[in-house]
């Protein structure tokens, strides 16, 4: 072969050329698409902080109350003001200690019902994770569930000890311990 | 590595013969220059297809959410101003580009035999451009795009026979609602881009079976290929069209939204933020405020439409519909008529009407353009730039460019044409510049003192008519009426910018802004309340009449049932921002009790000043929970209770809980809360509230809502007849609005929606 002519060795320039320039074009229009479309990392669920949900007299030993906790929900540009945001479980154990859980099931999050029987006291309708009144699981081996009920922080309000407060949270379903979600 | 790749996908696809059949076109007379501007529409569709794919992620038709996910898009979301700008001027760059594309085609010739099926494909094709800008305009569903498209809607409307008929499929029912952005959006992202990618493809198709119009100079010369050289010369314009349309949206455009709160710091904290939302500072497309149907707005369309707008100001009455129809579709016609003059021994003459025609509709859609704009324009010396751009430059521009290219058609090819042509190029391009510019300074109001010295100059010479003066006269107030207008509009805008910052309610960003603390307390309380350093002065959007600060009759409500209000309260109540305004019609104070009483505590305590603040203090500190009874035994508020109900004895005249208290004083149970206020607004003279020594008007809706007492019961509960009692009237729902702002939300610290001045 002989040497490139030099119309060649401009055709080779002018196709390097666009291909530079091109990629010039992608870069500008490509990398704020790329941070647009990413844009969902910044959007976090509110903080969530005690409130309270009832009265220690109120409750029963060994009776589930299911209460909902309300808070105002920000979904992207919209405002919720006083939103039911989750549901609790209280159980009031023998000791007059109260336990709070989540209706979350830590499986796969579906919704725990209480069936209001002594053997199975709480229930998962989706794939069967069964609870105890304590929220440990019943038969382990057997339950779908990784781990037993989530608990919640439970406090008494600071001006009227028999006001009980509960601070709301969600946690990742399908592993071993809690790990709250932020 | 990668050549291998290549060819094992080139086995399976065959794509480098699809490649070779794309990129192998024969360029009879070789690359050029004014081939570019097909392949500049096809990159700027591109472009739109593309930013218009990301903003369909983030977007929401929908009446009560269209405009919050706008704005999200525009102040929130990384890069959305810079993806929202880049389509918002890329659609005006199509029209600018079709524009060009267009006079291109005539000056070839290329609509003629036989290509003229792809001219009427062109046609289909600028159809579905215009379609698009009209229906994306509406999309954000604030005041500009609603209006507009009520205008363009209406005019569809009022085609003779089937226009109601066409109004309702279009606006999707009787009027405009959830229907009329789905429909629009579906157009806008359905419909209209699927027709032109049709229609582009055959034209490309059609385009590539008879190739480009070479010119008769290019006949001589040899034939080039379309890959690399006119390839090359395509990208390189496209990118300059790319870098107007970065700087533009570079360019502030937008109302600027300074963060507020945790954004402010994270704004201020790296460099990525601020690139990311560089729509707060107004950069890339515009947003207005939400379309609301019952604020009035300055309507125009978009720039490119502005010629039909201005048309319709010459068919008033009866008449418009030639204006609004019969025109356009007249053109329109004209335009699909011009191939067919090209066939047989007519082509010459064709190609010269060709040309006539587009040139001429370019240069009146100019001219009307700069009347339109000249009409809005209250300064005098722009407005009569204008006006003269329009009238006398934009033609004589058109005929000396109509010789230019008779005299073009007329030399034969050669050297002295070659000059010619580059001399028109050069002269036309500084033209362009001149006028463009001219406009820039009109429209930024910055005419050159030299030019506007001449245009004075020139209007004196003329002897105007006195009916002449006095449309003159009317002009300028029109236009200066508009400006106000635009003004008032775009503070409005800002005012729902600020709101949305805050988050928008289900209801809609149009709720934010009727239901906005701000301009309730302006319309409600503001007559005799302030509220902090604030008046009505400060709000933009309503004008009050005469509004006097002195004039304020009744406490200062910024912070109102606050720890801190109450606190100051109770140590000086007669100051100006408590009871000190409140006057009897005599101009005695009306409510000297509460005075008299803290005088003598002060009095008594002479000396131990600080015990009596820190006693004050602690019973602030507990009315400010708007407690309802005694406080719970280990409560921090027992000690305030004590000095409530023993040590000061405010019981005695104040009712609380189970104590009775006396009539005409009102009672704290629950004082600063939101039922307490509730009740209030609706029975301020009450025997347990203020009873005889009211002197506020009671605020409630026509016929007493259920639950709340009736006019006939709250008159007798007074002891006065009806009509005897002053009564404002107000929506059950903004009376909430102004209890929920006034009894929780600024008690609770959240960001001030009154105070805070912008």
């Amino acid at each position: 072969m002989s040497t490139p002519s030099p119309s060649a060795d401009r055709r080779s320039f002018l196709r390097w050329l666009i291909h530079s320039l091109g990629a010039l074009l992608a870069v500008v229009l490509g990398a704020p698409a790329v941070a647009y479309l990413l844009d969902p990392r910044h959007r976090r669920s509110a903080a969530s902080d005690f409130q309270t949900v009832a009265r220690r007299s109120d409750l029963v030993v060994n009776q589930p109350r299911e209460v909902v906790i309300r808070q105002n929900r920000r979904d992207a540009w919209t405002v919720y003001r006083d939103e039911v945001v989750g549901r609790v479980f209280l159980v009031k154990q023998p000791d007059g200690q109260v336990l709070a859980f989540t209706t979350i099931c830590p499986h796969l999050g579906c919704s725990i019902n209480y069936t209001g029987q002594a053997d199975i006291p709480f229930l998962c309708p989706c794939h069967g994770a069964r609870y105890r009144l304590d929220g440990t699981r019943i038969d382990p081996e057997h339950n779908p569930a990784p781990r037993s009920m989530d608990t919640l922080e439970v406090r008494a309000d600071p001006e009227d000890p028999d006001l009980i407060q509960v601070k709301y949270q969600t946690f990742w379903p399908m592993r071993p311990q809690k790990e709250p979600r932020s | 590595m990668w050549a291998r790749l290549g060819n094992w996908l080139d086995n399976r696809l065959g794509y480098r013969h699809f490649l070779k059949l794309l990129l192998l076109e024969e360029i009879p007379g070789g690359a050029r220059w004014r081939y570019v501007w097909g392949s500049t529409l096809l990159f700027v569709f591109l472009l739109q297809a593309f930013t218009g794919v990301l903003l369909m992620t983030a977007y929401s038709p929908g009446s009560s959410t269209a405009w919050g996910s706008v704005y999200f898009i525009q102040y929130e979301m990384d890069f959305g101003w810079f993806i929202r700008g880049l389509h918002h001027f890329g659609s005006q760059a199509m029209i600018v580009l079709l524009g060009v594309h267009l006079l291109q085609v005539v000056l070839a010739g290329a609509q003629l035999p036989p290509r003229e099926l792809n001219w009427w494909l062109g046609l289909g094709l600028l159809g579905c451009v215009l379609g698009l800008g009209l229906t994306g305009y509406l999309l954000p569903w604030d005041q500009k795009g609603f209006w507009a498209t009520q205008v363009a809607t209406n005019i569809l409307g009022n085609v003779p026979g089937i226009g109601p008929f066409l109004q309702r499929l279009a606006v999707g029912g009787p009027s405009y609602g959830h229907h009329t952005l789905t429909r629009f959006f579906t157009l806008h992202v359905a419909v209209l881009p699927g027709l032109l990618v049709l229609l582009a493809v055959l034209h490309l198709v059609v385009f590539r079976r008879h190739g480009v119009t070479a010119p008769a100079e290019a006949r001589q010369q040899p034939s080039g290929w379309f890959w690399p050289d006119q390839a090359f010369r395509d990208l390189l314009v496209c990118l300059a069209v790319f870098a107007v349309l970065v700087f533009l949206v570079l360019q502030v455009h937008g109302h600027p939204l300074p963060p507020v709160g945790e954004a402010a710091d994270a704004e201020n904290s790296s460099w990525y933020a601020r690139w990311a939302h560089a729509g707060r500072e107004g950069c890339g497309a515009n947003l207005d405020a939400p379309a609301d149907p019952e604020r009035q707005y300055p309507a125009r369309p978009e720039w490119y439409f502005l010629f039909l707008f201005q048309l319709l100001k010459y068919f008033p009455g009866e008449w418009e519909v030639v204006g609004t129809v019969f025109l356009p579709l007249g053109v329109g016609l004209l335009l699909a008529l011009l191939p067919l003059l090209g066939y047989g021994r007519c082509r010459p003459v064709g190609r010269v009407v060709g040309v006539l025609v587009v040139v001429g509709l370019l240069a009146g859609i100019a001219s009307l353009t700069l009347l339109a704009l000249a009409d809005d324009m209250p300064e005098a010396s722009a407005r009569a730039l204008l006006d003269w751009l329009a009238q006398r430059a934009i033609p004589a521009l058109t005929a000396l460019y109509l010789l230019y290219l008779a005299a073009l058609g007329v030399l034969p090819v050669g050297r002295s044409r070659q000059t010619l042509f580059w001399l028109g190029v050069v002269l036309g391009a500084g033209a362009l510049t001149g006028v463009g510019g001219l406009v820039y300074a009109a429209q930024t109001q910055q005419v050159p003192a030299v030019v506007a010295a001449w245009l004075a100059e020139r209007q004196q010479a003329v002897a105007l008519s006195p009916e002449e003066r006095q449309r003159q006269q009317e002009r300028q107030e029109a236009a200066a009426k508009f400006q106000q207008d635009v003004q008032e509009a775009g503070r409005l805008a800002e005012r729902a910018l600020a709101l949305a910052q805050r988050g928008i309610p289900p209801a809609g960003a149009t709720e934010l802004v009727r239901r906005d603390p701000k301009g309730l307390f302006l319309r409600y309380c503001a007559g005799c309340h302030s509220f902090g350093d604030f008046g009505p002065a400060d709000f933009h959007t309503r004008q009050e009449p005469g509004f006097d600060k002195a004039q304020f009759k009744a406490s200062d409500l910024a912070g109102w049932g606050t720890e801190e209000w109450l606190y100051e309260f109770l140590c000086q109540p007669q100051a100006a921002r408590f009871l000190g305004r409140c006057k009897d019609e005599q101009g005695e104070p009306r409510f000297t009790r509460m005075a008299d009483w803290v005088q003598q505590r002060w009095r008594q305590y002479q000396g131990k000043e600080a015990q009596l603040r820190k006693q004050f203090r602690k019973i602030a500190r507990w009315l400010a929970t708007s407690p309802r009874s005694r406080p719970a035994p280990g409560s921090p508020h027992t000690e305030a209770y004590e000095l409530f109900t023993k040590t000061f004895n405010c019981v005695r005249c104040h009712a609380f809980a189970d104590h009775k208290g006396q009539k005409n004083v009102p009672q704290l149970t629950g004082y600063g809360s939101a039922d307490w206020l509730q009740l209030f607004l609706q029975g301020p003279g009450l025997p347990h509230l203020y009873g005889e020594n009211n002197a506020m008007p009671a605020f409630r809706d026509l016929e007493g809502a259920a639950g709340a007492l009736t006019r006939q019961e709250y008159a007798q509960l007074l002891g006065k007849k009806v009509e005897e009692i002053p009564f404002v009237s107000i929506s059950p729902a903004e009376r909430a609005e102004l209890v929920r702002y006034l009894a929780q939300e600024q008690r609770q610290g959240l960001p001030e929606a009154i105070s805070r001045r912008e």
